[in-house]
């Protein structure tokens, strides 16, 4: 049977928690919509679990994870929109989206794979450029830049939720975060997670232990490509459209890059934590800060720093590099 | 030389860099219930040679026998590469040629919410190969090009591998020790055992719904080790926070937790007090009694000359001398290139 730890109670309170937050909002006076960004945390979230496998457990540095969001995105897109054949439901385009997001890790993982630290970051990297381009060319297939749009809404169980539900893919999202979260702490807990930290740590010794580094990268970045396709396909079915290729590009992977690195590199919580500091700024404290801005000059202003998209990536920055020099601090003494 | 009964052996294994001949020519055996030491000056190849048979370095010529078998993939392993290679190429014509494939499959025959039919793929891949012959032709080729580099790579990864070698009955510690900084010693153990099966992915989902973290039996086996090496009570300790000596325990319970025909001890004895050296003299002898074959290399001539039953002395890579360690010390070659002129043998040699 399951034995509870401390922090599993935690956990489990943290969820509760969670699972009744949606009610402050028609408690709370003013007109705060709090559940729009938690969404967003959600998904990037799952997105930061994806990229915690791979930089977190297993020690790879991938750039790239915004390409497996969109493949798993545009796969979610083709296999349930009326104007292709496929027209699966919610779960259907789920499964679809996830296979082929691991099939596509398998593809870029086979070859690159020999590639160390830095280089393999480079390749990801062009993955991830790679991957707009070809979803923007591949007119016939993907309707390039005007992305593939209405998606039909999703049911659940007879239930069928429109994008504008805004309350019940609070609770999709939260499920499929909470599920992921869990899924990747049975992985660090089980002998495969175990086997990914010792790759991590010495890979030398590992492979004397009987390991195979070149299987067990493979399994990492295959899984870690099958949680990003599964983040855009949850994305692209609660935004009703498979975005356009654009969406997809570096930003979101230095997002992904920043929430796993914020939370402290190798942590599953702090993921979890990353995200809301993260996805929170981007999207609750630099909206309000816009509102502000705006009130405050009536007029558009031509500074540069009148509009905070302008220097969000600035902060992103100066966040990575303060984490980076605590962790660093910390190692060393 | 060598018998069939060898627990491990080595055939005229030669491990040249460029021009340099790292091992020259070297045949060794150990049996069950014996310790084999190989010595020899800084420089000698004796780390080499304990590569080359690890799997970490691929032998130029020769060959390593575990048993009396040489060490290489199962043939199902061999078939598995194989169809992994083939699939890879099958995958990259598909991405290479999935626009002309969607044309003549979905878009040629898909009517406004008609059902999806399985026949338009067997359909669509006829015409666009009809279609553009040359194009498919290229992908062809390009993807030959990929599965032959693809099944390099596996080969290179699988067929002689220190995880080859670990599955064949070898278990190995280093002279600089290599145990996993970020675990107990607890995990660190724990992580040698079960080896001989991969992890896999449904592995770590399936039990799920029933455990935590490791079987009973693992975890039994585990403090097992633990107490064989005298650590039960350090077991949940960071493995960094342990002393030197105590790392090389761990390090030799890890190797034993894969649980070796062989086991090969790469300097043990380095940085250890005499104390220490006492202990793992100790602990060398009662893995001997345990039925495994021990192959030491090591610079502490009191340690090697008290336990060993059988010595090799290496020089620029080649077997110069090898006999018990009686004869070893009389032996005049052995004396001239490593041990100086006097026959005085306590002084531990660095």
């Amino acid at each position: 049977m399951v034995q509870l730890t401390s922090s599993d109670k935690k956990l489990l309170t943290a969820f509760s928690v969670l699972l009744f937050l949606p009610a402050l909002q028609y408690i709370m006076p003013g007109t705060m919509d709090a559940l729009e960004p938690l969404k967003n945390i959600f998904i990037f979230s799952i997105l930061g679990i994806s990229l915690h496998i791979l930089a977190g457990f297993t020690g790879l540095l991938s750039l790239g994870i915004a390409g497996f969001m969109g493949l798993g995105s545009y796969a979610y897109a083709i296999s349930t929109s009326t104007i292709y054949p496929f027209q699966l439901s919610f779960f259907g385009g789920l499964i679809v989206a996830i296979i082929i997001g691991s099939i596509a890790g398998l593809a870029l993982g086979l070859p690159t794979l020999r590639l160390k630290g830095d280089y393999l970051a480079i390749v990801t990297l062009g993955f991830g450029e790679i991957v707009q381009d070809v979803l923007r060319n591949l007119e016939g297939i993907t309707k390039g830049t005007q992305g593939i749009n209405p998606l039909p809404a999703p049911s659940f169980f007879g239930m069928t939720i429109t994008t504008a539900d805004a309350l019940p893919w609070y609770y999709i999202l939260l499920c499929a975060a909470g599920l992921m979260f869990f899924f990747a702490r049975q992985i660090e807990m089980s002998r495969l997670g175990r086997a990914l930290i010792a790759i991590r740590d010495d890979e030398l010794a590992a492979s004397s232990l009987g390991f195979v580094p070149f299987r067990i990268k493979t399994i990492s970045f295959m899984l870690s490509a099958a949680l990003a396709a599964c983040a855009g396909a949850l994305w692209a079915s609660f935004l009703g459209s498979s975005g356009e290729p654009g969406n997809f590009d570096f930003n979101i992977s230095a997002l992904a890059l920043c929430i796993v690195i914020v939370g402290g590199l190798g942590d599953l919580c702090g993921v979890m934590l990353g995200s809301l500091i993260m996805v929170g700024f981007n999207s609750i404290i630099l909206v309000k800060l816009a509102a502000l801005l705006q009130t405050q000059q009536g007029t558009l202003s031509s500074s540069v720093f009148a509009s905070p998209n302008n220097f969000k990536y600035m902060v992103f920055g100066l966040a990575l590099v303060v984490v980076m020099q605590i962790k660093y601090r910390r190692a060393t003494r | 030389m060598t018998d069939q009964a060898a627990r491990l052996s080595t055939e005229h294994l030669t491990l040249r860099f460029g021009g340099l001949t790292a091992v020259e020519d070297v045949t060794l055996y150990v049996n069950a219930h014996e310790i084999l030491s190989i010595i020899g000056p800084n420089g000698a190849g004796k780390t080499s040679l304990f590569n080359a048979m690890t799997g970490i370095y691929e032998p130029t010529s020769g060959a390593v026998l575990a048993n009396g078998t040489p060490i290489r993939l199962a043939p199902m392993s061999m078939l598995k590469t194989c169809l992994a290679s083939v699939m890879t190429g099958i995958l990259t014509t598909a991405l290479i040629f999935i626009n002309t494939l969607w044309e003549h499959s979905i878009n040629a025959h898909y009517v406004f919410n008609e059902p999806f039919d399985w026949l338009w793929i067997p359909l669509g891949i006829r015409d666009a190969i009809a279609d553009e012959p040359v194009l498919f032709s290229l992908c062809l080729v390009i993807t030959s090009i990929l599965a032959f580099f693809g099944l390099c790579k596996i080969q290179q990864e699988f067929l002689f591998s220190p995880a080859v070698c670990s599955k064949a009955g070898l278990a190995r510690t280093f002279q600089n020790i290599r145990l996993f900084p970020s675990m107990s010693v607890f995990e660190n153990v724990l992580l040698g055992i079960r080896t001989q099966q991969q992890p896999s992915l449904i592995g770590a989902l399936i039990p799920f719904l029933f455990e935590r973290t490791v079987t009973a039996t693992d975890t039994m086996q585990t403090n097992k080790l633990l107490d064989f090496v005298g650590l039960l009570d350090k077991r949940d300790l960071s493995a960094t926070s342990l002393s030197y000596g105590e790392r090389r325990r761990v390090e030799i319970a890890r190797a034993l937790a894969t649980n070796p025909s062989v086991l090969l001890l790469d300097e043990p004895a380095a940085g250890l007090n005499p104390t220490e050296g006492r202990l793992l003299s100790e602990l060398i002898e009662s893995i001997k009694a345990r039925g495994i074959a021990v192959v030491l290399i090591e610079h502490h001539m009191k340690v090697v000359m008290a336990i060993s039953d059988r010595i090799i002395v290496l020089q620029n890579g080649k077997r110069i001398a090898e006999g018990s360690p009686a004869a070893i010390q009389q032996n005049q070659a052995v004396i001239d290139a490593y041990l100086g002129t006097t026959s005085h043998t306590a002084e531990p040699v660095s």
